[in-house]
């Protein structure tokens, strides 16, 4: 699958007059954000959902509402704010797909003929590294979900995607002591699914105890 | 949370429970690998670190995991999730759905009020408005509303002039070709229950009835009306033979007697009058006509007034006259000038048509977004 996507770097400076301009109602200032965090937040939206046509509904609704909702931002980090949106918003997602059991994500989103596969970033490696990613990538998206919704997205800010604790704490909307003690169980916890996962983790990225 | 084999602190101070002690140390190490410890938790860890090799090994396995997890791949984003500027774009507020609905709905409100204030103002307009004239001997004035007036003549020069008419049409009338139904003298001063009212219906040429005939009754003070048809006469050129005149005039409910019918009224003078060009005066045998007198002032007259002369020539008039409704002699009706319009509810309902359409677009639209 050709990739169209764009990503952008911005400078802090740069981020924050895009976002007083959306908050004027200029789209295009706002699709420059959309552009520069669209690529973490599919991540995390599939990271936290588990399904990519979901984890693509789950996104273009999050930068509607974060758009729709602009003027309530204030200070602070944008990352965050957008994020704490793009997290409730896929576990609303969560919870409508659950409230019918009989409905997979994928019959939740509008277009279900579509199977969507996941892309990864590395599609130059060769072909063995690309099926143990994708092997990689499986297992351990069995492990984030079988986790609890808080301890999934903890683990998913913190060690998928890099976060820093203040921004976590702001993201999940509780307070440091809680994200550790929650990042504590959800590794503790992956490291047992991964460990009994054993042998389906390709050899380079088997725990060594 | 099999694996954890963590001592509980052998110093522990607070007299936590071991689960808890292997809790509180199992959450500092993986804060300890983020490097997310304060100065004084830090110390703690590293000094527990270097004493106890188990929490060595279980810092071991958080950072493998951690790195692990780190390689996560990543997705790439199938799409660009930009938004649509046509459709997220900010409009001005008059543009705006909500708007549209807004103000459609105040005009759907103005245009019920503008309705129901021109509604109350037809019902408080006195009466007699100046164009319900009367007549200056104070009869009223009956209007003909309808008049349909055909005129056939095959052959050229001649006019046909059809003629109902009392002693008292005068010349103009007939000059304009103008039926009318024309006050006549009281028939009978024993009788003033009922008024004798001619029926004057002139056709002088082709070219007078082509123009819209007018046909005014006039009835007299007393509350009825008679309107008696005396005669009809038709002249044309070489007419041979039986022209026929019909003349309806009806009032329900009847309640006084027909002052007179047909040509038992012949007292009133009935005229047969030729036309410019007629070479004979020929009476029209065949022409009969019925009137009814009326309980005013809730009659409504019809009169039906049709004459047709077939000649030799073919020559045909035709000529219907139809008089509705003849309004009571107190109230009159007007003459000349037409129905007043109702202005008022006429922009009410421009206006309600109007604004239902704005907030129907704007509701529709605004349900559509959301």
């Amino acid at each position: 699958m050709s990739t169209i996507a764009t990503t952008l770097e911005l400078s802090a400076s740069d981020e924050l007059l895009l976002v007083e301009r959306a908050q004027r109602g200029e789209v295009e200032a706002f699709n420059t954000l959309v552009l520069k965090y669209q690529q973490q937040t599919y991540n995390v939206a599939y990271r936290l959902l588990g399904d990519a046509h979901a984890a693509q509904d789950a996104t273009q609704n999050a930068f509607i509402s974060a758009y729709q909702s602009l003027t309530q931002f204030g200070t602070g980090s944008f990352r965050a704010w957008l994020f704490r949106i793009v997290t409730n918003t896929c576990f609303d997602y969560q919870r409508r797909a659950k409230r019918r059991p009989q409905a997979s994500l994928d019959e939740l989103t509008e277009d279900v003929e579509v199977q969507v596969s996941p892309v990864f970033e590395a599609d130059d490696d060769s072909p063995e590294e690309q099926a143990a990613q994708r092997a990689l990538s499986a297992i351990i998206q069995d492990c984030l979900t079988s986790l609890p919704d808080d301890q999934r997205l903890v683990a998913v800010l913190c060690d998928i995607q890099g976060y820093e604790y203040t921004e976590i704490s702001r993201i999940a909307n509780a307070p440091i002591g809680t994200v550790k003690s929650r990042l504590s169980r959800a590794r503790r916890a992956l490291r047992d699914c991964l460990q009994s996962a054993g042998e389906l983790l390709p050899s380079m990225y088997r725990l060594v105890k | 949370m099999t694996n954890p084999t963590i001592p509980a602190s052998q110093n522990n101070d607070s007299g936590a429970t071991p689960e808890k002690a292997r809790e509180d140390l199992s959450i500092a190490l993986s804060a300890y690998l983020d490097n997310a410890l304060s100065a004084s938790e830090r110390a703690r860890v590293t000094q527990r670190l270097d004493s106890e090799p188990e929490v060595r090994a279980e810092l071991e396995r958080l950072r493998e995991l951690k790195t692990l997890l780190g390689q996560t791949p990543r997705l790439t984003v199938p799409r660009d999730f930009t938004l649509d500027a046509t459709q997220f774009g900010r409009i001005p507020w008059w543009a705006s759905f909500r708007t549209m609905q807004r103000l459609g709905g105040i005009g759907v409100a103005a245009a019920l009020i503008l309705i129901a204030a021109g509604s109350l103002l037809d019902a408080r307009r006195p009466p007699a408005a100046p164009s319900m004239s009367r007549s200056e001997d104070g009869t009223a004035i009956a209007a003909l509303y309808t008049q349909t007036a055909t005129f056939e003549s095959t052959e050229s020069g001649a006019a046909l002039d059809g003629i109902i008419a009392t002693d008292s049409a005068t010349t103009e009338d007939r000059k304009r070709g103008v039926p009318t139904i024309e006050p006549a003298e009281p028939q009978s001063a024993g009788d003033g229950s009922v008024n004798a009212t001619a029926v004057n219906a002139t056709a002088t040429s082709a070219t007078a009835l082509k123009q819209p005939p007018q046909a005014t009754a006039q009835a007299s003070p007393p509350l009825q009306a008679t309107i008696v048809l005396t005669t009809a006469a038709f002249s044309g050129a070489a007419i041979a033979s039986p022209a026929e005149t019909t003349s309806i005039m009806s009032a329900a409910p009847v309640t006084a007697p027909t002052e007179a019918q047909g040509t038992a009224s012949s007292d009133t003078a009935a005229n047969a009058e030729t036309g410019s060009s007629s070479q004979s005066d020929q009476d029209d045998p065949g022409s009969s006509s019925i009137a009814q007198s009326t309980p005013l002032p809730t009659a409504t007259l019809i009169l039906t007034s049709t004459a047709t002369a077939t000649s030799t020539i073919t020559a045909t008039l035709t000529a219907t006259a139809t008089v509705i409704p003849i309004t009571p002699p107190t109230e009159t009706t007007p003459t000349a000038s037409p129905p007043s319009v109702p202005l008022l509810q006429i922009i009410g309902l421009t206006l309600l048509i109007f604004s239902g359409m704005l907030f129907g677009v704007g509701y529709m639209r605004s349900r559509v977004r959301t």
